[in-house]
């Protein structure tokens, strides 16, 4: 399916808060389909706070979110994916890689998945190299591999955006390299992914657009455009260490 | 108002305050229910001692009780962990619960030689406790239960003086406090010697269950309410003399269980200023709050 | 002994009945971290006990009674629901709480009546230890009925079921109708919290749900397994419980039921895959080898910073070593016992390896290096990114992986312009 060129997600002058506490205020912005958006800011910034808000998980005290044309999250769920933080999922539950895909399969039928969509549950697998863990459990899984379970999930889900928080967080270099291929892939094929990322080198590397978070919206567009030092400090404010680290990569990718 | 409830005004009091002080630091550590535990898995201990000493001897059913809740406490860190298959919650489950299927055991065989209280230890006799005895200080008489709350007092204020910074740092930095040297398991041991103490002293004036209450409803009031450490523990403090003095009040008036009346007041007056926090939030537009701050 | 057995029937099937239950919901509750939930509810049915007795008389199986206590029951649940949502009281208090405060109601209750002494002692007693021998042939056909209308619940939905228990997150935005599942499970739950309380007491019924699903959790590897070999073991302990009872007159049904699943639990903690014996073996050996390894790593950085390959005393190691080491806690005792294997001698004013002890942390920091040069040289990784992944598989590079790395690497100093410490030179042969 061609997803024409628009804008896949608008979200309205979003403001979000925990009690009295406010964590994101007057948010708003447009994504087209077909880029890696990465949001990043420092701790606290509320980047986890805006996927939840986008996927429903949290109530938004003013503003909404659009998807595909400004329609509302309910008519286009098996559109959209969100694979969550690590920590937030017990990983002793008492279940197999195997099983944890086939949800991905299930919420795109809203079936349980018939015995020849056992086929489509290995593709998902092989495309983060975890076939031969098929049938391992889940607490027998490193970091990196849970991780990569995950995005087999949501490549089960067959959706066409996908909300990622923290991909790469506590993951091996190996892995790291392997879970942006896949998701330059799904890029590639049209699709649009969103992720929440830390690592400012990860960001550099990997994504086509740039959201700035400091619980308002800094900056938006494209990573050229945005990824500009006087934007940092507004997001990171004097946290200098991060700084630092950002000019010695421009200085790396100034000799290019 | 005679000495008797003058005795029982105090004896509440102190006791409150007590459960009170010592429940923030488990409230901030999210252990509240770990009171609940430790007056469960105390039993088999309670049990022994009448045995062992053939009759109630205050020192025995103390010492059963306290070293029967620390071996649950030692249990329970062995058996569960967050990153295991057991949980914390479940492993509290299993230990408290077959500790107290333990002391059902031992009482039913050791029958003849146990005279537990069953209303006692349930709700309390905080209306007999002047009618306990009096201990003499030099000429000067003391009501035993005040005695023994004074005792449980000094030494938990006591420690507490020693090992607060150490606490505090525990509760709030979690493993960042292990590299300064302060094993948070360990503060966990203390705290739960000090609430075993506590509940020893509490349980026979409110009632094992209701000293939960005391335990974790000032401390939740001061929470609410407060945005510092201290803040909380005075918060908790000041509740717990109002809300016991309120209960007592209404308990007198109307006849009724006393530690009953003092836990339901405390409830009572916990839900109102539940209700207006949550108010606060509704009356107050969520919009203006985020840019009025 | 037969006549025995025939008025116990109802005992023993009842018990047997509500342990399935109880198991069955326990396997939710465990998963989810909820296992204190069924000890607040118990508590919570206290005032309802008590108003039931004021309504029905102390005729247990009136309607009014049970009513009673589901209502408490319902809102002891909604209290607890409302206090644990907001962030600043948290689970932990709110159980407390609901659990106290319910409780504190039904004592003020209880000595309003406290004139019927009579009756209020029996419920009392009910609520304590359980009744088990009181089950008649009516509460059987009720437990049994529960029993299968539960079951079907479950049976049918178990993939959604399972969906939810394990990633409600991804239930929530999947569209799934969690909502539901919550509200179907949290009725049965307060269904099965009442016959449990009357049938066990209300500390015991706790474990009624918790400990069989825990001890067969720590052998299954599927989520369907856990619920029905959970349901085989709580009726088993059951039945053997109540066997118990009815043989020994002393012994109340509820604690030797819990005995016995207790008994199965420790021996399943000790014995089973997951368990003590065989998982901690494992896991402390090889803590125990990464320990020294980075022990003897740490010697190496100071001999190379220093020069001087003596002398360091364990106390100021232990100081600096924070940074390396893993394990923060380690003590002097623990490393000079870890150390001793590598060591010529060591006592408190220091330690000096010996030969083998050098080769070894040499090797060490040689494979470190090595793969981070790999990884930077051949993968492409920025210098900063690689080091703590190094950290991680240095210690398990054996030889024969060494020597395929330093063939494909060319450099002799790592990314941060260390040398890499004994390597074979540059070009040299690679093969062992």
């Amino acid at each position: 399916m061609k997803i024409e060129d628009q804008e896949v997600l608008h979200v309205h002058n979003l403001s979000v808060a925990y009690g009295k506490t406010p964590v994101l205020w007057s948010v708003d912005f447009k994504l087209p389909s077909g880029t890696f958006v990465g949001i990043v800011g420092p701790n606290g910034a509320g980047k986890s706070t805006l996927l939840k808000a986008c996927v429903g998980l949290m109530k938004p005290a003013q503003g909404y979110v659009g998807f595909f044309g400004d329609k509302s999250l309910a008519s286009v769920r098996s559109r959209v994916a969100y694979l969550p933080q690590r920590e937030s999922v017990d990983w002793n539950f008492p279940i197999s890689v195997r099983e944890v895909v086939a949800m991905g399969l299930l919420a795109r039928h809203d079936k349980v998945p018939a015995r020849d969509e056992v086929a489509e549950i290995d593709r998902c697998l092989a495309a983060v190299s975890l076939g031969k863990y098929a049938d391992r459990q889940i607490s027998d899984l490193s970091g990196g591999q849970q991780q990569r379970v995950f995005i087999a999930r949501a490549l089960a889900q067959n959706a066409d955006l996908f909300f990622l928080d923290e991909p790469f967080a506590a993951v091996d270099v190996a892995t790291e390299k392997m879970i942006s291929g896949v998701l330059k892939d799904l890029v590639a094929q049209g699709k649009t992914v969103i992720a929440v990322m830390h690592d400012l080198f990860s960001v550099f590397e990997n994504v086509d657009r740039l959201i700035l978070l400091n619980n308002r919206l800094v900056a938006v567009g494209p990573k050229s455009e945005v990824f500009k030092p006087e934007y940092l400090q507004a997001a990171y404010g004097g946290q200098l260490e991060m700084l630092s680290k950002v000019m010695h990569l421009f200085a790396q990718s100034g000799a290019k | 108002m005679n000495r008797d409830y003058w005795t029982i005004f105090f004896a509440a009091q102190l006791c409150a305050l007590l459960c009170s002080v010592l429940g923030v630091y488990l409230n901030m550590r999210r252990q509240s229910m770990l009171v609940d535990v430790l007056s469960h898995s105390a039993l088999p201990g309670v049990v022994l001692a009448y045995v062992i000493f053939a009759g109630y001897s205050a020192i025995g059913v103390s010492l059963g009780a306290a070293l029967c809740a620390f071996v649950s406490v030692l249990a329970i860190e062995k058996l569960g962990s967050s990153r295991g298959r057991i949980k914390p919650d479940a492993s509290m489950a299993v230990i408290f619960t077959s500790m107290f299927a333990l002391g059902m055991l031992l009482i039913a065989y050791f029958a003849e030689r146990t005279h537990i209280d069953v209303q006692c230890a349930l709700f309390g006799e905080l209306l007999f406790s002047p009618f306990w005895g009096d201990l003499s200080f030099g000429g000067l008489l003391i009501p035993t239960v005040l005695a023994r709350l004074l005792v449980a007092g000094v030494v938990v204020f006591g420690v507490l003086r020693l090992v607060h910074g150490r606490l505090l740092a525990a509760s709030f930095w979690g493993e960042g406090a292990a590299l300064m040297g302060i094993s948070p398991r360990g503060m966990t041991h203390v705290l739960a010697f000090l609430a075993s103490l506590t509940v020893m002293v509490s349980f026979e004036l409110v009632g094992v269950v209701l000293v939960i209450a005391l335990f974790s409803i000032p401390p939740a009031f001061g929470r609410l309410w407060a945005s510092s450490w201290r803040g909380m523990m005075i918060g908790a403090a000041v509740f717990a003399f109002v809300s016991t003095a309120l209960g007592l009040a209404a308990g007198w008036w109307s006849g009724l269980n006393l530690g009953g009346t003092i836990a339901s007041s405390q409830l009572l007056l916990f839900l109102a200023s539940f209700v207006v926090h949550k108010l606060r939030y509704r009356l107050r537009r969520p919009v203006e709050a985020l840019h009025g701050g | 002994m037969f006549a025995d057995l025939d008025t116990s029937w109802y005992a023993i099937a009842g018990a047997v009945l509500v342990s399935s239950v109880a198991a069955l919901i326990g396997s939710f509750l465990i998963l989810q971290r909820r296992s204190l939930l069924v000890d607040m509810l118990g508590h919570s049915v206290f005032p309802g006990v008590i108003m039931g007795f004021l309504f029905a008389g102390w005729q247990r199986s009136a309607g009014w009674f049970f009513l009673g206590a589901l209502l408490a029951i319902a809102i002891g649940f909604a209290l607890f629901t409302w206090l644990a949502a907001d962030p600043k009281v948290g689970d932990d208090a709110a159980t407390a709480i609901a659990l106290s405060g319910m409780f504190a109601f039904g004592t003020v209750l209880l000595s309003r009546i406290q004139q019927s002494a009579m009756g209020a002692q029996a419920g009392l007693n009910t609520f304590l230890t359980g009744q088990a021998a009181l089950i008649s042939k009516t509460d059987v056909l009720i437990f049994a009925s529960l029993l299968v209308v539960i079951s079907a619940l479950f049976y049918f939905n178990r993939t959604r079921f399972k969906i939810w228990a394990f990633d409600e997150n991804f239930a929530a935005v999947t569209g799934f109708k969690t909502r539901k599942l919550e509200i179907s499970l949290y009725v049965v739950v307060a269904i099965t919290v009442f016959f449990a309380v009357q049938a066990v007491g209300v500390v015991l019924a706790s474990a009624l749900f918790v400990l069989a699903p825990l001890s067969v959790l720590l052998w299954v590897r599927r989520f369907e397994t856990l619920l029905w070999v959970s349901v085989v073991v709580s009726a088993l302990g059951a039945f053997g419980g109540a066997r118990w009872s009815a043989a020994d007159e002393r012994m109340p049904a509820g604690a030797a039921v819990i005995t016995l699943l207790f008994l199965f639990f420790l021996v399943s903690w000790f014995f089973s895959p997951a368990g003590y014996f065989k998982s901690s073996r494992l896991r402390r050996r090889t803590r125990k080898t990464r320990l020294t390894e980075d022990l003897l790593k740490s010697w190496y950085y100071f001999y190379e910073s220093t020069g001087s390959p003596e002398g360091f005393s364990v106390a100021w190691i232990q100081a600096l070593t924070r940074i390396h080491l893993e394990d923060r806690s380690v003590r002097p005792e623990k490393m000079r016992s870890l150390l001793r294997p590598w060591v010529q001698h060591i006592d408190d004013n220091g330690f000096a390896l010996s030969a083998a002890g050098r080769e070894r942390a040499e090797a060490l920091v040689r494979r470190h290096r090595l793969w981070e040069t790999y990884l930077v040289e051949k993968m492409g990784f920025s210098p900063d990114h690689v080091h703590d992944d190094a950290e991680r598989v240095e210690h398990f590079i054996g030889e024969d992986l060494e020597f395929r790395i330093e063939a494909e690497v060319d450099r002799d100093v790592d990314p941060h312009g260390k040398p890499i410490p004994g390597r074979r030179p540059v070009g040299g042969g690679g093969s062992p």
